[in-house]
């Protein structure tokens, strides 16, 4: 962070303004090629054969089969390399259970980071493109651009071709907005550095000793662990969307305080918005969405969370996780919904975060004994309420939990908006984001413990 | 939102990042670090094979890592801020009453306790060898009062009197629990920067295992006091603003001499006292030099018997008090000792054999499981 953002910005905004396209696609490929250089050329077989499928769909317009052949390949390309990288291993092992095939060799490839993320941009854009809601991109440098853009490549948002397309050829950098991502930056490094790994490093605690724990422990733990997941998740967004705004670009919202939601259907409209609006746009309407007969509607609802399911990583538990929330929304629209509505709004935020909470520890499990083990720990007595050990734990992370909680909520938020124009706020904000910076620059020197939660997406 | 409130911004970010990045690669990188003990690491050698690998990239960021500039500044803002936020204990130590730092409660695990044990029972057996036990109590558990309200549970009691006493077979326990509890306000037997227990608290010890043994106890000392010294709980703490122990050098006549042997050639030393470490801030390898594969610390005054001390770094304070009652003592800590002990016993005649560990090494590491 130190010695790569400092001369990058420095250099982008020296660059006159033609060459900056070509300077961050230069930076944005040093940075992905930072951990393991061979991802590199994967990267740029992506760009290369998506920015020639775009040209060919719009060259060949008139030519319906044509421009078919062009999309399809494209397709095939971005998912044929995200099922290489990400889910051959799954696939084999499942394969090797059967006889005939257990002589097949265990696949085992590393995961190029980002490549659900930057793959399904790609196919964003040639999808755009072949329905004509976009332009083909002439000029690779800017396509490659927009594909590898550093600050959302690792955890997204999942940004659509043609929600920055003017963006790539003419931005108009201001200090204003420079501020403005600042701001955002700074409060995305400290959703994930101050709070996300602070609840990880709980969750880790008390997640081991769960039997010992008690009852108590068990859901603090989780509670952990589903803070842990929304700010780091959140905060490397905002940090995205802040830095986006240093260079000039825009990015949209990615999460809208997803835990103040009062039912599932909410939580799936605030919770990581650009993958479900994705998975809405290019296979849920595609699809038929609602508009036809009910059995299709469900199998429609079916296949979008039985993929974001297994987008998000490839393990049953994944695929578990998103069929969960399949049933809740299914449930929700067809049967219970409109009671639902009719309950106290308290009632309701108790009932949509109670399915959250136990989503995450389907989602964090990938063994299904674990799983089961952990949900015993949150639902009988026999550990007690909660141990001594478990107990210190919990009280000396007692400040920060309530710190996240009121976080997660949009208190702070609020409170900034009611002083945002108050003469003393800019000296306020100038010492918080100070302080931010400093703590968080402690926090990573002292720490090496700052895993990254979304390494398989 | 006024204009000059985003230039401000703008420019203590872009300052801040700025200076972080002069200050990385410009300031002057230092080989070692004294707060760590440790050599820092060297500015990777470039190639194309371990850049393509990521390999480069992965020392890299170790080597900037370790001399990022402000490293302790920053160390202990994170310290202070993990304690001032609730969470004492965060890094592996309590700050606790009266300037003691103590580290948090062992990680006691029925199967690792198991094994060692079953490797000291093993050997004892084979050997025939008169043997000794000395498990030293936690800081935490004896000194409970000084505890912070919110903490873990020591558990010490249990470990010690029904997990070792119970768990060794032809080994004679000396229980140190009782004489510490009883002590402990006359008395500082354990640092307040550093895990270990005083020369006090090793010399309690030293009465027991010669009660034991009939010895004539040595009471007449010349104590020298030297301040300054800041332990390991205090580098771990990062805790900045604390305030140094000082440490006692008890000496009493003796010629005796030390050989240190780390696996390739002797050294020979005249005293057991290495005072030159007192000049750095942990001082305690002032005792017998700290941490090394074999020591042999040779009496040539006494006609005692041969002694075998299979040992980790408590020993180092207790060890000088018997080497007036011993010919010929020799030190072996197996975390680094990679030969057979049973060999070594065959080629030395020992006459018996004394085990010194701090709980946390024998409930915590395989180490002494590999014992044979």
């Amino acid at each position: 962070m130190f010695l790569y953002l400092p001369p990058v910005l420095g250099i982008y905004y020296l660059v006159p303004r033609r060459f900056r396209n070509g300077f961050l696609l230069f930076v944005n490929l040093i940075f992905y090629g930072w951990g393991e250089p061979v991802f590199v050329l994967i990267m740029l077989l992506s760009i290369i054969t998506n920015y020639i499928c775009g040209l060919m769909i719009e060259k060949y317009r008139d030519n319906k089969r044509l421009t078919k052949t062009f999309l399809v390949l494209s397709i095939i390309i971005s998912l044929g390399l995200l099922g290489l990288f990400k889910y051959a291993g799954f696939f084999s092992d499942i394969l090797r259970k059967i006889p005939v095939f257990s002589i097949m060799p265990k696949i085992d490839i590393a995961l190029p980071i980002g490549i659900s993320f930057y793959t399904f941009q790609t196919m964003s854009y040639t999808i755009d493109v072949y329905r004509r809601d976009t332009k083909a991109q002439k000029n690779i440098i800017s396509f490659g651009t927009y594909v590898s853009f550093f600050p959302q490549l690792i955890a997204g948002p999942i940004v659509r071709y043609k929600d920055i397309a003017k963006q790539l050829v003419k931005r108009n950098e201001s200090i204003k907005q420079f501020a403005d991502g600042v701001r955002v930056f700074t409060v995305g490094l400290g959703k994930k550095v101050l709070i996300a790994n602070q609840m990880g490093l709980l969750w880790d605690t008390l997640r081991p000793s769960a039997e010992a724990n008690g009852v108590l422990g068990a859901w603090i733990g989780i509670i952990a662990y589903t803070l842990q997941i929304y700010f780091d998740f959140s905060g490397y967004s905002d940090m995205a969307v802040g830095l986006g705004r240093m260079f000039g670009f825009e990015f949209m919202q990615n999460f809208n305080y997803p835990y103040i939601s009062k039912s599932i259907t909410e939580f799936w409209r605030r919770w990581h918005i650009s993958l479900s609006t994705w998975f809405r746009d290019y296979v849920y309407i595609p699809l038929g969405g609602n508009r036809c007969s009910m059995p299709r509607h469900i199998f429609n609802l079916f296949v979008v969370w039985f993929l974001t399911g297994f987008w998000h990583g490839a393990n049953v538990n994944f695929i578990l996780w998103g069929l969960y929330y399949f049933v809740l929304l299914v449930l929700e629209k067809f049967i219970f919904g409109k009671y639902l509505d009719k309950l106290p709004g308290v009632i309701r935020h108790i009932y949509a975060l109670l399915f959250i909470i136990i989503g995450w520890t389907i989602f964090y499990f990938e063994n299904w004994g674990e799983f089961t083990q952990y949900i015993g720990c949150m639902f009988t007595l026999d550990n007690g309420i909660v141990s001594v050990d478990a107990l210190s734990v919990i009280i000396s992370y007692l400040p920060l939990t309530v710190a996240a909680m009121l976080a997660a909520a949009p208190v702070w938020k609020n409170v900034y908006h009611k002083i945002k124009d108050k003469k003393y706020t800019g000296v306020l904000e100038f010492i918080l984001c100070a302080a931010v910076l400093v703590l968080c620059t402690a926090s990573l020197v002292n720490q090496s413990y700052n895993p990254f939660l979304y390494f398989r997406f | 939102m006024s204009k000059k409130r985003d230039i401000l911004l703008v420019v203590m970010f872009c300052g801040f990042l700025g200076i972080m990045a002069l200050g990385t690669a410009f300031l002057p990188k230092r080989d070692f670090s004294v707060n760590e003990k440790r050599a820092l690491e060297k500015f990777p050698e470039v190639s194309f094979g371990r850049l393509f690998s990521g390999k480069w990239e992965n020392d890299f960021e170790n080597y900037i890592s370790d001399h990022f500039p402000g490293r302790n500044f920053f160390t202990a803002v994170d310290s202070y801020y993990t304690l001032y936020t609730g969470r004492n204990g965060a890094k592996g130590v309590y700050k606790g009453k009266d300037g003691y730092l103590i580290n948090t409660p062992v990680e006691y695990n029925d199967e690792v306790l198991y094994d060692n044990l079953t490797a000291i029972n093993a050997f004892v057996n084979k050997t025939g060898l008169k043997a000794t036990m000395i498990a030293v109590p936690t800081a935490g558990y004896i000194m409970s009062e000084k505890l912070p309200e919110v903490h873990k549970e020591y558990n010490d009691e249990y470990i010690i009197k029904i997990g070792i006493e119970k768990g060794l077979e032809k080994t004679e326990f000396i229980d140190l629990i009782d004489e510490f509890k009883r002590h402990k306000e006359d008395m500082q037997l354990y640092y307040k920067t550093d895990h270990h227990w005083t020369s006090q608290g090793a010399y309690l010890a030293y009465l027991q295992y010669a009660k034991a043994h009939g010895f004539e106890i040595e009471t007449d000392f010349d104590i020298h006091i030297y301040d300054g010294f800041y332990g390991t709980s205090y580098t771990k703490s990062a805790l900045w603003n604390e305030k140094p122990d000082s440490i006692e050098i008890w000496e009493y006549p003796i010629n005796a001499d030390v050989v240190i042997n780390d696996g390739l050639e002797d050294e020979e030393y005249k005293n057991m006292f290495f005072t030159e470490h007192l000049d750095e801030p942990d001082k305690y390898p002032v005792y017998l030099d700290g941490n090394h594969a074999f020591e042999r610390i040779t009496n040539h005054d006494s006609d005692g018997g041969k002694l075998l001390v299979l040992k980790d770094s408590y020993a180092h304070c207790l060890v000088p008090f018997l080497a007036k009652h011993y010919s010929c003592i020799d030190m072996v800590d197996l975390r680094y000792y990679l030969d057979s002990v049973s060999k070594l016993t065959e080629e030395n005649e020992y006459d018996e054999v004394l085990m010194i560990y701090g709980i946390s090494s024998l409930c915590e590491s395989r180490d002494i499981s590999i014992l044979e």
